[in-house]
């Protein structure tokens, strides 16, 4: 459903992805695993053009990106979820869910109602600023505002980053129920929790490019051959 | 009754250094550019407004049509001005930013030059509104009374654009944050363009709101984007209410300034600019980023 292929990116005038190559199929979640730095970020961010891809395809639903500015693709059903839990100051919650413009298809599959029943520590917080919420809130508002476009996919950069294991232990299980439900998912993430629980393939980045691509009981298996390249030392 | 006369002239000079304000604040919240013809808008809004009520000059309704058409034809311009030449400004250095407002400036001024002269232009009241008002205990055009209630009308219908409605959730959405914006399916740019539009709309309708009182001369634009920028500064880059009160506060400065020391009513100003920087450098409405 989502491809990359061949994928060069850069920031400036300064390379990031050097012919990144990497599917992800319909209802699947796909792990993206890798040190800091290995180019995790830069690749999602390829996707919904955040950076300048100079070279390769970028293909959704069989659809070339490459023409689309970010709020088309946003559009056309690929949700992104930046790293560092971007809530959007200023607006209240249900302001940052209400920010999303979306299709009259969109509005009835994503009620906010739905929202707020997939995530509902958010339904008493709705007239609060959005950055007065805890970390995991934060990065609830953050999932459900992306949701809003009713996606076929959702790219999540570290979700888990910096949370407490009972707030991942409650994502994990509410993308579980989204991947049920048939949404696929390009995870990255350094921390394996999320991955053991929701990942159907891995893919292991290094310095702009995938080294190892397989379906996650492989990864496991060849664990001893890709142990360098996400661990440092 | 001195004192009535000033406050009724304060709150005149409160509302078109509003309307004015406004638009500058909130190009500069959207867009990060800070448009320095703003002001040179403001004097062609004038001079429109001469030229129009001059052309139709007999027909009772010249000055009303003026202050209609000269807002649409200003949001028009603003919608085109962004498309062609703001848009290439955003995020770029502020110096480069700023040159081809200054660009504008003189292009404007120019043009004045060219088209107008140097004779200073007057508009007359319009015939409805030069009935004596009794007011504050004083007696002034009724006119007077009508530029404060446009400008308290416009404050209010703002505030329910920007607060209450959808397009004003996207504009706050992108004024914050114009990347995540984006990837939500918001066009960003169309958003910038139509801020500019109605930037412009509100500078046009100051120009033509003060054309019966003061008329139009060669060098206010620059003067008022100096003043407008003042303002702005006071009430915080980017927060209209804050450009309402600082507006307001400023308004009543120079109208009570001119009774104490009248060739330094205009200084008043920006010593308060000054004083109230040293002790909010963010301005009075904006949190310290």
């Amino acid at each position: 459903m989502l491809e990359l292929e061949g994928v060069h990116a850069a920031y400036g005038a300064t390379p990031a992805l050097f012919g990144l190559s990497l599917t992800v199929a319909p209802g699947q979640v796909a792990a993206l695993l890798g040190r800091n730095g290995a180019g995790k970020t830069t690749t999602l961010k390829s996707v919904v053009r955040l950076v300048t891809v100079t070279a390769g395809r970028v293909r959704f639903r069989g659809e070339d990106l490459a023409r689309l500015p970010p709020h088309r693709i946003a559009l056309t059903g690929i949700a992104y979820v930046p790293e560092e839990r971007r809530i959007i100051a200023g607006l209240t919650v249900e302001e940052n869910l209400r920010v999303t413009r979306r299709s009259p298809a969109a509005r009835a599959a994503w009620p906010i109602e739905r929202a707020y029943d997939l995530f509902p520590p958010l339904a008493g917080l709705r007239h609060r600023p959005g950055t007065r919420l805890s970390g995991g809130e934060q990065q609830m508002l953050c999932i459900a505002r992306a949701l809003m476009l009713d996606p076929a996919i959702l790219l999540l950069d570290e979700p888990t980053e910096g949370l407490a294991p009972a707030v991942i232990e409650v994502l994990g299980e509410r993308l579980a129920t989204l991947k049920a439900a048939g949404l696929a998912i390009l995870l990255a993430e350094q921390s394996s929790v999320l991955v053991a629980r929701l990942a159907d393939t891995a893919h292991v980045i290094d310095r702009g490019a995938i080294r190892y691509s397989g379906t996650l009981a492989d990864f496991r298996a060849d664990r001893q051959a890709t142990e360098h390249l996400l661990f440092v030392g | 009754m001195l004192i009535g006369l000033q406050v009724l002239g304060g709150l005149v000079s409160a509302a078109i250094l509003f309307l004015v304000a406004a638009g500058l604040t909130l190009i500069f919240g959207v867009c990060r550019v800070l448009n320095l013809a703003h002001g040179t808008f403001y004097m062609l809004g004038l001079y429109a407004a001469y030229s129009l009520t001059t052309a139709l000059h007999g027909l009772p309704g010249a000055f009303w049509l003026a202050l209609v058409l000269v807002p649409l034809l200003w949001a028009a311009i603003g919608a085109v001005l962004e498309a062609v030449l703001f848009r290439r400004l955003y995020g770029v250095d502020v110096l480069l930013q700023i040159l081809p407002t200054i660009a504008l400036v003189f292009l404007g001024q120019d043009l004045v030059r060219a088209v107008w002269g140097l004779t200073p232009r007057l508009v007359s009241t319009p015939p409805a509104l030069l009935f004596p008002l009794h007011i504050f205990g004083v007696t002034a055009p009724a006119y007077y009374a009508f530029v404060v209630l446009a400008g308290i009308v416009v404050a209010a219908g703002l505030w329910l654009l920007i607060a209450r409605t959808d397009w004003g959730l996207l504009v706050r959405a992108t004024a914050r944050d114009r990347v995540v914006a984006a990837t939500l399916g918001v066009d960003t740019g169309r958003i910038m363009t139509s801020v500019f539009a109605l930037s412009m709309a509100l500078v046009g309708l100051a120009g033509v709101l003060f054309a019966p009182i003061g008329g139009a001369s060669p060098g206010m634009g620059v003067d008022s984007t100096v003043e407008a920028f003042a303002v702005v500064v006071v009430g915080g880059l980017g927060s209209v209410w804050g450009s309402a009160a600082a507006a307001l506060g400023f308004g009543m400065l120079k109208s009570f300034g001119i009774l104490v020391a009248p060739r330094f009513a205009v200084a008043f100003v920006f010593v308060a600019m000054a004083a109230v920087l040293v002790f909010r450098p963010a301005g009075l409405f904006r949190a310290p980023e």
